[in-house]
């Protein structure tokens, strides 16, 4: 009996907590249903619209653990999302209804990084939980020439956000380099601007593999992309996109009142999406590009030797057709 | 055949009927002009030495005959061997080869064949070891079995009837590259780059010496006679070729304090000529010396016994033996404006820049009597001459003394007509 | 005035072009470093695959990707950036005419190195017939206009997108200029599709064809090459020319025999001074190889530079008998 209760117990428990925790909120680049228009352009900082030159990007809300079972969101009606252009710039700007469900669109008028924000804040069994979602987006036209990219790289933040999730660049990364199979991509998370020792840092890919490890005493978590996309040879895309989704969570105890609901502890969670291809390892080969070099090399090399030993007969270069 | 002259012999030499010929001519180069160049005492003794006293011909190693200006000469060198031309100008071997061509040919291939058969001929070259004989002209290319007949070795370097196409000239270089192979059996040594490279710049500095000598006769009022310019290019025939450079190295510095002083070798009005055609060599230097006695100057020519030989240089993209070897079979057809090719334009510009740059006042055209290819282009010079309004007096000799007078008359006319145009010019 | 005037008709041209292709070379492959930057427009293969160190990039790659666009985009307001572009290039290219070819390619000078080192180990070059020659000198315009056509035909979605830039695929310069800066990852097979499958290994084959070929014959992949093919469209307006008095010239042959790119004309074409050929690379090696003064010269907007003179023939030829003692 009492196990049974118990057991209930612990049902309840686990149907009622995913409401409440483990459901981020965070922006996606994957339309509701497939593109009807075929208006979205494939740009150096994903899909894009492009209007009389100007690139326009549309992000939609979307709930779940991870690309792979992820909802999008139908309607949202808490705060404005915060737009950070390239100069730095903090607007809100309008959500609403994006080809049937919730999200923006905003120009990107300047060459670099857009950082979009939507906080979010709900309580639920006297635990405050507050979402951050975050999405960095790259506006980029090789057009406008990459002798500016330097001074466009380096990742910022907002003080104003509860729980951040930054990336941070890879070496040598320019508006062309793409996260792949194999590197290294690391975050840091950062609280109202503060580094983060000990917050749980969970990366999702697209296909549902997730890996959460803590961050360090700088607030830094590291994760290996892992290969997930096994096709066919000849199916196989080198620009096949995945989309993964990396969130953050960090619990704060502490009474306070939200919208007057009383809390006796806080439970950020940030989320940031970003996505990955095939790595050329997986598709380059050496060995092959080696030994055919060596073989056009060798042929030369010995056709003309025999060329020449064969010139020495004398005369030989005019040959006759005996055929009539 | 390969005796050689005993010192007995000598003496009786300068009384023979070629060194007499050799005397009369020096004599007149000499003594009747005033004013020769210190310099010219080198090439005046050298003559006397050798087509006078009989002197042998310099050489080192083996001594290699060529019968005309395509044998490429560095290569002969590069075997250790010395090359000496036999292109002969004398009335008397004229008259011995008579024997041997037909009444109506060129008294040029005429007397060489005349020297060669001649017992003690001048130059001497009595031991030569091999005869180069490119295939130019029919008369040339026949002389080629009664040299052999005679008991010479003869190579035959075959030549292309044309020039133009890109077949000519690796037909041409295919018969240097035999060539040389022909020259290692008769040396018994190995060519190498080093002993190319030495002898290319041994031509190569006596054609700079040639070409600053030719430079320099661009100067008006003229520094120096015509008649001593084809003495200079007559000596290298069979001269050492360094001394013979040094020696016009010499003249050259010479002619450069001479120009410095303003000296002038003939009137400020004589006329100024240039010469082409058959080549004249010594002793048959009958026609630039009338022109020159009647007081014109020759100050260019366009000959193989003087510019056609030395003039033209051999460039060398890569100094491996087979780009060398190629360069110099380039060199001793491409330029050539021989009459035996097919075509006539080179020969026409080569003329027409010529009479520009050392600003010419009529060509004397010296035609062969039988030397059909200069016969020939004859119509084709005139005609382009005309039309630049150059005028040009043609003329077909031989070596026979006979016709002096007849020739002095016309020359002395000719001239008469230039200084006039001159005058009606001015 | 005429001492400077001798000075630079006599100069040893081959050490000359040494230096200057070093400096263009150094300039072009290691620049980045130095944050050298010329653009993206520059008339001559400054590999844009050498990440790192380029000081500027190669036309062709621009071109190739602009062209490539969609249609709607190419045809529309992005048409005008693409003749911008062009109009760049051809400013580029006006000061030097082919001159970027002879003294600032890198493709160029390792092409002459590779030759230095062949006549270093004493083996002897080869030259095409007459008949090959007129055979293969149509191939660079053949690639140039496949270069132009496959982008455009990607933009019009009739080819496969991964052969955006065709010919960059194929070019020897982006296997082998980016190792000069420790980037090898240009020599793989890239099998992810099979356009690229294709792409890659035809590169891969044509850089082995390169190096044996250009260490056989001398600038053996400027016969092939379709900037000299586009250079040559644009040849007639640029300011530096070479150009023959053809009265001066005894047609000796002599600037054939030393041309690269085994340009019969420059000997035999006594009518037209303008003698410059399509395959001309102007080095300007057949101006110092002739004998015969002012028949051949380099004019920069009417002003001669540079002529042929007797001196300063005899001074270069002799060269190569510098290592000689000269015999008494």
């Amino acid at each position: 009996m009492k196990l049974t209760y118990s057991l209930l117990a612990a049902f309840i428990l686990c149907a009622t907590q995913p409401a409440l925790a483990a459901t981020p909120l965070w922006w996606s680049e994957t339309m509701p249903h497939p593109d009807p228009g075929g208006a979205t352009r494939h740009s150096h900082g994903g899909p894009v619209e492009i209007r009389r030159g100007v690139y326009y990007k549309n992000l939609w809300l979307r709930s779940g653990d991870g690309p792979a079972n992820s909802s999008h969101v139908t309607s949202f009606d808490g705060a404005m999302p915060t737009l950070v252009s390239v100069t730095g710039e903090v607007q809100e700007i309008q959500g609403g209804n994006l080809h049937g469900t919730y999200g923006v669109n905003f120009a990107m008028p300047d060459e670099g990084f857009y950082n979009l924000y939507l906080v979010a804040e709900s309580v639920s069994d006297g635990t405050r939980q507050v979402d951050a979602a975050k999405s960095e987006v790259l506006k980029h036209s090789c057009r406008e020439g990459h002798d500016h990219v330097k001074g466009l790289m380096a990742p910022r933040h907002l003080d104003t956000i509860p729980l951040e999730l930054v990336r941070e660049r890879m070496d040598a990364e320019s508006f062309h380099t793409t996260l792949g199979f194999g590197d290294t991509v690391t975050f840091q998370v950062l609280h109202f601007g503060r580094p983060v020792a000990g917050a749980e840092v969970t990366l999702h890919t697209a296909r549902g593999w997730r890996n959460t490890v803590r961050t360090d005493d700088t607030g830094h978590a590291s994760f290996m992309m892992i290969r997930d996309y096994y096709p066919p040879w000849h199916e196989f895309e080198r620009r096949y996109r995945q989309d993964y989704l990396v969130t953050a969570a960090y619990s704060v105890d502490g009474n306070g009142e939200s919208a007057g609901v009383p809390y006796q502890s806080t439970r950020y969670l940030a989320s940031l999406n970003g996505s990955y291809y095939p790595s050329p390892r997986d598709y380059r080969s050496y060995a092959y590009g080696l030994l055919l070099g060596v073989f056009a090399l060798t042929v030369t090399a010995v056709s003309v030797y025999f060329y020449r030993r064969r010139r020495q007969r004398r005369f030989h270069e005019v040959r006759f057709d005996e055929k009539n | 055949m390969n005796s050689t002259p005993t010192d007995a012999a000598a003496p009786a030499y300068n009384r023979s009927r070629q060194a007499r010929e050799a005397e009369t001519l020096l004599d007149r180069i000499e003594d009747d002009f005033p004013d020769n160049p210190q310099a010219m005492r080198y090439f005046y003794d050298l003559f006397r030495n050798v087509y006078c006293h009989g002197e042998p011909v310099r050489h080192q190693g083996t001594l290699v005959g060529t019968t005309c200006i395509h044998a490429p000469e560095e290569l002969i060198y590069a075997f250790g061997a010395t090359p000496v031309r036999l292109c002969n100008g004398s009335y008397h071997y004229d008259q011995i080869g008579a024997d041997f061509m037909p009444a109506k040919s060129c008294p040029l291939v005429k007397a060489t064949l005349g020297s060669l058969h001649a017992k003690a001929a001048v130059p001497n070259t009595q031991s030569l070891e091999l005869i180069v004989n490119p295939t130019t002209c029919d008369q040339k290319t026949k002389a080629s079995a009664m040299m052999e007949a005679m008991g010479y070795k003869v190579h035959d370097l075959e030549l292309p009837p044309a020039k133009e196409s890109e077949e000519a000239r690796l037909y041409w270089q295919r018969s240097v590259r035999s060539f040389a192979l022909r020259l290692r059996e008769l040396t018994g040594r190995k060519l190498t780059r080093n002993n190319l490279k030495a002898a290319m710049a041994r031509t190569a500095r006596a054609q700079a010496a040639f070409r600053t000598l030719h430079q320099l006769r661009k100067s008006a009022p003229a520094l120096f006679l015509g008649k001593d310019a084809f003495l200079v290019t007559n000596a290298y025939f069979f001269d050492d070729i360094d001394r013979w450079t040094e020696a016009v190295e010499q003249l050259n510095a010479e002619l450069r304090s001479r120009q410095t002083e303003g000296f002038q070798a003939a009137q400020k009005r004589a006329p100024r000529i240039l010469f082409t055609g058959s080549p004249p060599i010594f002793p048959n230097l009958k026609l630039p010396l009338l022109i020159e006695e009647a007081g014109g100057v020759v100050v260019a020519d366009e000959t193989c016994s003087a510019n056609r030989m030395l003039y033209d240089m051999t460039a060398v993209d890569e100094w491996l033996l087979n780009d060398m070897v190629d360069g110099l079979a380039d060199r001793y057809l491409k330029p050539c404006t021989c009459p035996i090719f097919t075509r006539n334009d080179d020969r026409q510009r080569r003329l027409l820049q010529l009479a520009a740059d050392f600003n010419v006042d009529g060509v004397v055209y010296q035609a062969f009597a039988g030397c059909q290819v200069y016969e020939m282009e004859y119509r084709s010079i005139a005609d382009v001459l005309a039309a630049q309004g150059i005028p040009m007096l043609y003329v077909e000799t031989d070596y026979s003394p006979d016709d002096m007078g007849q020739l002095s008359t016309r020359i002395e006319a000719f001239l008469e007509s230039l200084k006039t145009r001159k005058r009606n010019k001015q | 005035m005429k001492r400077i005037r001798d000075a630079i008709n006599g100069v040893d041209l081959r050490r000359f072009r040494f230096w200057l292709q070093l400096f263009f070379f150094v300039l072009l492959v290691y620049g980045g470093y130095l944050a050298v930057n010329l653009g993206q427009y520059l008339p001559t293969f400054s590999c844009g695959f050498n990440d790192a160190g380029r000081g500027g990039i190669c036309y062709l790659l621009p071109l190739q990707h602009q062209l490539a666009m969609s249609w709607r985009t190419l045809f529309g307001w992005a048409g005008l950036m693409v003749v911008q572009g062009f109009l760049f290039f051809a400013l580029w290219f006006f000061v030097l005419n082919k001159g970027w070819c002879g003294y600032v390619c890198p493709l160029g000078t390792i092409q002459d190195w590779i030759t230095s080192l062949r006549t270093r180990l004493g083996i002897r070059y080869s030259r095409y017939t007459e008949g090959q020659f007129r055979r293969l000198t149509l191939i660079k315009y053949l690639l140039l206009a496949l270069m132009i056509l496959i982008p455009l035909g990607i933009g019009g979605a009739l080819l496969p997108h991964d052969m955006g830039t065709p010919f960059c695929d194929i070019c020897p310069g982006r296997m082998i200029i980016p190792m000069f800066t420790g980037d090898f990852s240009q020599l793989t097979i890239d099998f992810s599709t099979k356009t690229t499958t294709v792409m890659t290994a035809l590169g891969l084959l044509v850089t082995g064809l390169f190096l044996g070929g250009a260490f056989f014959k001398k600038r053996f992949f400027c016969f092939f090459c379709p900037m000299s093919a586009l250079h040559y469209l644009l040849s007639k307006p640029a300011l530096l020319r070479l150009k023959k008095d053809g009265a001066k010239c005894t047609r000796c042959g002599d600037c054939y025999r030393v041309c690269d790119m085994e340009i019969r004309e420059i000997a035999d074409e006594v009518k037209d001074p303008r003698i410059m050929q399509d395959d001309c690379i102007m080095c300007l090696k057949c101006v110092a190889t002739c004998p015969e003064p002012g028949a051949l010269k380099a004019t920069f907007a009417g002003i001669t530079l540079f002529e042929s003179t007797e001196q300063g023939f005899i001074k270069r030829m002799n060269q190569g008998h510098n290592d000689e003692q000269h015999p008494h």
